[in-house]
């Protein structure tokens, strides 16, 4: 029997060694220095780009308290000037002592109202775009970055805080069901990328930021540290969900062997609108098979379960087409049989599994 | 196009595949002509592909086509993937495709106006009749300093340099009104488009006082791209927000519609523009009232969007769309404005709200999945009457009063007819489940006829709305929609136990009994679809139930699958703070209903 829900599946890209081809893409349009075949280092630069300064207030009036009319004297700049860091915007006497307003930033002063605000546009500062992989070029994208194809371990998550960063991998938990805890840090993660467990608590986010680490990989974390995930300066990826829930164990695995090396933790994602999921690249550099075209499901291949009551659960599919079956809430859905890791053979909506490989 | 070979021109259209690309899903349906009537054949849902690895919204499609191929043993598509039109003398290909479409990204807009109650309101309002996402809200009078910023116009200028939206639409100044204000919010406008690079400026559309429009575009030439409409609020008790809403549609239209992956090959199979799926609802809505001479409400639940539409008889049609609000992608949106309480009290059982919120938001990484498990089911049902229950806080404003009860101060949504589309609605297993989340999320109040599009068809009746109009109305005329039942609530001040409303069932075979309506309950009694009765409702003093405070009032009830609901919760609904007392009265609710 054909199944249509089988031609595209949800997939989650876990390779413990591969030919790996990475995008790396500027998000303002610069001019790109590397060419096609062309060998590059983690340091060679890709593409550069000067993308407009950000915009910066100053507040100039309410800092002297003058009024209008005591702002005007005291400006020493016109919009459209060209000002540089430090430079005095205004001046003027507040009682007995002269005081200077200087330009937070290099820049361009766009305008100015009758309150004294300054609204300044710094100046753009140079992107630089590096490779972060030992590779080849396979493809460039003019104006934006290039394709490079080169060995290495990928591992994709499911939710990351926004941030990039570099790191050596380091496993803090003995296994991928234990909860990472504040007591489990101490200076000597400094600067690593942790690869923890099921779940943490606000107080172990705290103490990865105290001991400075480069990023934190965990199955999940309760849905209310969401927020304080985003303030971290460090990229935090789950590779799970929400909650409490153990890295998958091909991942977990497949990341352990890479205990001690340097490594690229990604926690950009977009659920929507083009989907892209945050990611743990690992350069290695030792030759290996191109990454398999990911293609539709089939029997054998290695599946994640989404939903309760498995949620987290790993197998494999034993039996594609397994048509349409109820379920506990009384609707019914097109499925799979699937093998767990304890031996259990479930049936599974197509909807709710995830292929990892 | 050569007219000549227009295939709905002046011919019978024999077979007809519609599809609506969701967010989350692709559903297709294929529609036949039998015995002069159009029927239903057959249909297939399957996920959007406009993400990776597929970024192409016609593989779905494809695929959808195959899978009713197999089912109606009938080829739609030929060897190269293109769909057979018109239908050919073997019976393979279809004379008519039409296509409807939510799946694109929502237009940001900003809104900007001189008074938070009337200009910027109104602005919202035509902002939110199509897929929109407001970024920022920019008013003169704003509580936290001028237009909205304690930094002044400049803050204006620093907002949309850091939101970047596609569009600001400006508001304010009644014709012949207020100037200045206009003037100094346009400067900041040229002034932050002209920070951003060139395709990232946002188009000005002007909708304010017509006496300085001219020199808005002076400051604005050359600077950003704009559209000058019509005052969208020409005097202080007007709104007129269909010219701005207009442009804001197709803006979205050639900025978001024609830029999902894959749409420009959708486009290729149809002969009919590919119409916003709420624009189909819309029309589709209008129609029923003007031919029924009804008040009518669609409410359209969806995976990422969320969307009302109301139309009245004479008094047009009134849209809002909700692009944060869904039970897919749109979860996160209802665990931002919904309280914990709000949207966990409606789930039975006993597990701590943060794991439901842990579920929810997991859900919401992965679009597209089913709820496997009771607990799941009533989660996510949860999750649609909150985003019912925060659209129609939005939507009420916009209605006129002939759709509103009046009760202690508040208003309540009153129509003579509901119908209910989108996942959660369509796919609840039970057909009560789909009218307590309708109860319950909309609240509405006197008697009302609650349908439900169980197959997904009006989207495409809406979408043959121009060009084959008869079709539409010969779909609407069958057994497409779904009957619920009818819902009578009565609204009025009363204590727990209270009887407030009487009426006599009558059975098909003549014998009858009475029933007194308790207020603080729920009550289901049996009349199945195709079946009618005739009622006359005995208001308790000052509980109305449509005709008035105390007034009886006669009418005939339609049945459904539900039956008849009484619903004498009261409005607004009783619903405890304390979280185990609300599950605890939701449970109760529940089992007078039998759900």
């Amino acid at each position: 029997m054909w199944a249509p829900e089988t031609q595209f599946p949800r997939s989650v890209r876990v390779l413990p060694l591969a030919r790996i081809r990475r995008e790396r893409l500027l998000t303002f349009p610069g001019t790109v220095h590397v060419l096609f075949h062309q060998e590059v280092t983690p340091d060679t630069v890709i593409a550069e780009s000067e993308p407009p300064g950000g915009l910066t207030s100053v507040e100039v009036g309410a800092y002297f308290g003058f009024d209008r009319r005591r702002v005007e004297k005291a400006l020493l700049v016109q919009p459209g000037n060209v000002v540089e860091l430090d430079q005095p915007l205004a001046a003027g006497r507040n009682g007995l002592r002269r005081r200077e307003v200087r330009s937070p930033a290099a820049g361009v002063i766009l305008a100015i109202d009758d309150d004294g605000r300054i609204l300044i546009q710094s100046a753009s500062r140079p992107v630089q775009l590096l490779a972060g992989m030992r590779g080849r070029i396979v493809n460039v994208m003019p104006r934006f970055g290039a394709v490079i194809e080169g060995s290495g371990a990928l591992f994709q998550g499911i939710w990351g805080n926004g941030v990039e960063s570099f790191g050596v991998l380091r496993l803090l938990t003995t296994s991928a069901d234990e909860p990472l805890t504040a007591e489990q840090f101490d200076v000597a993660f400094r600067g690593t990328i942790v690869v923890g467990g099921a779940t943490t608590d606000r107080e172990a986010l705290e103490a990865a930021r105290a001991v400075q680490v480069r990023g934190l990989i965990l199955g999940a974390i309760p849905y209310e540290l969401v927020a304080q995930a985003r303030t971290l300066a460090f990229p935090v990826v789950l590779t799970e969900g929400f909650g409490r829930a153990p890295i998958a164990s091909p991942i977990y695995e497949g990341i352990a062997a890479y205990d001690g090396r340097e490594a690229l933790l990604d926690g950009r994602y977009e659920v929507r609108w083009g989907r892209r999921l945050p990611e743990l690249f690992i350069p290695v550099s030792q030759p290996a098979e191109p990454a398999p075209e990911p293609g539709p499901l089939a029997e054998g291949q290695q599946v994640r379960l989404l939903a309760p009551p498995r949620f987290g659960r790993v197998g494999r599919v034993v039996r594609l087409a397994a048509g349409t079956r109820p379920t506990e809430s009384g609707l019914a859905f097109p499925g799979c049989e699937v093998l767990l890791e304890d031996g259990e053979v479930v049936f599974v909506p197509y909807s709710n599994l995830e292929r990892l490989g | 196009m050569d007219a000549t070979h227009f295939p709905f021109d002046n011919r019978q259209i024999e077979s007809i595949l519609a599809a609506d690309i969701g967010s989350c899903w692709t559903r297709v349906i294929l529609l036949d002509r039998v015995e002069g009537q159009y029927r239903f054949i057959a249909r297939s849902d399957l996920p959007t592909t406009s993400e990776p690895p597929a970024a192409n919204v016609a593989a779905a499609l494809r695929l959808a086509c195959r899978e009713i191929e197999e089912s109606a043993g009938r080829q739609l598509v030929d060897g190269d993937g293109t769909l057979i039109s018109p239908e050919r003398s073997d019976g393979s290909g279809v004379d008519l495709f039409v296509v409807t479409c939510s799946a694109a990204r929502p237009l940001d807009v900003a809104i900007a106006g001189l008074a938070e109650e009337f200009s910027v309101a109104g602005a919202r309002a035509a902002a939110r009749a199509t897929y929109s996402r407001i970024t920022d809200t920019f008013a003169l009078d704003s509580a936290r300093g001028r237009w909205g910023s304690p930094r002044g116009i400049l803050g204006v200028v620093e907002a949309l340099y850091a939101s970047r939206p596609q569009a600001v639409l400006v508001a304010g100044g009644t014709d012949g009104g207020a100037e200045a204000p206009l003037l100094e919010l346009a400067e900041a406008l040229a002034l932050a488009g002209s920070t951003l690079p060139l395709p990232e400026r946002p188009r000005i559309v002007f909708a304010g006082n017509p006496a300085v429009a001219q020199r808005i575009e002076e400051v604005l030439d050359g600077t950003v791209e704009y559209s000058i409409t019509e005052n969208l609020q020409p005097a202080i008790s007007r709104v007129r927000s269909a010219p701005a809403s207009l442009l804001l549609d197709e803006l979205y239209r050639d900025r978001r519609l024609q830029r999902v992956p894959g749409i420009g090959t959708v486009q290729q199979w149809s002969e009919l523009p590919i119409l916003p799926t709420i624009e189909a609802w819309s029309r589709v809505v209008q129609f029923l009232a003007l031919q029924n001479n009804t008040r009518v409400l669609g409410v359209d639940l969806g995976a990422a969007n969320s969307a009302v539409v109301a139309a009245f008889p004479g008094q047009g049609v009134h849209t809002v769309v909700r692009t944060d609000l869904g039970t897919d992608g749109g979860l996160e949106g209802v665990l931002a404005h919904a309280s914990p309480p709000d949207l966990f009290g409606w789930v039975p059982g006993d597990t701590e709200p943060a794991v439901l919120a842990d579920l929810l938001a997991t859900y919401r990484l992965r679009p597209g999945m089913r709820p496997e498990t009771v607990e799941t089911l009533s989660l996510l049902q949860a999750a649609g009457r909150e985003a019912l229950r925060l659209l129609v806080a939005d939507a009420q404003p916009t209605w006129p009063s002939s759709a509103l009860a009046t009760h202690d101060g508040r208003t309540w949504p009153a129509f003579d007819q509901i119908i209910l589309g989108g996942g959660v609605l369509r796919e609840a297993p039970d057909p009560v489940q789909a009218v307590l989340i309708a109860l319950d999320g909309l609240q509405p109040a006197g008697v009302s006829h609650l349908l439900r599009d169980r197959i997904g068809l009006v989207p495409a009746i809406g979408a043959l709305a121009d060009a084959a109009p008869d079709v539409g109305v010969s779909l609407l005329a069958g057994p497409i929609l779904e009957s619920l039942g009818t819902a009578i609530v009565p609204v009025g001040g009363a204590r727990r136990g209270d009887v407030v409303l009487r009426f006599r069932m009558t059975l098909p075979d003549g014998s009858g009994y009475d029933v007194n309506v308790e207020h603080g309950r729920l009550y289901r009694e049996w009349l199945p679809p195709g079946q009618s009765t005739k009622l006359t409702l005995q208001p308790a003093r000052g509980i109305d139930v449509g005709a008035g405070p105390g007034r009886p009032m006669e009418l005939v009830v339609r049945g459904g699958s539900a039956g008849l609901i009484v619903d004498a919760r009261g409005r607004p609904l009783p619903l405890d703070d304390d979280l185990l007392a609300r599950r605890a009265r939701v449970e109760e609710w529940y089992r007078d209903v039998g759900a």
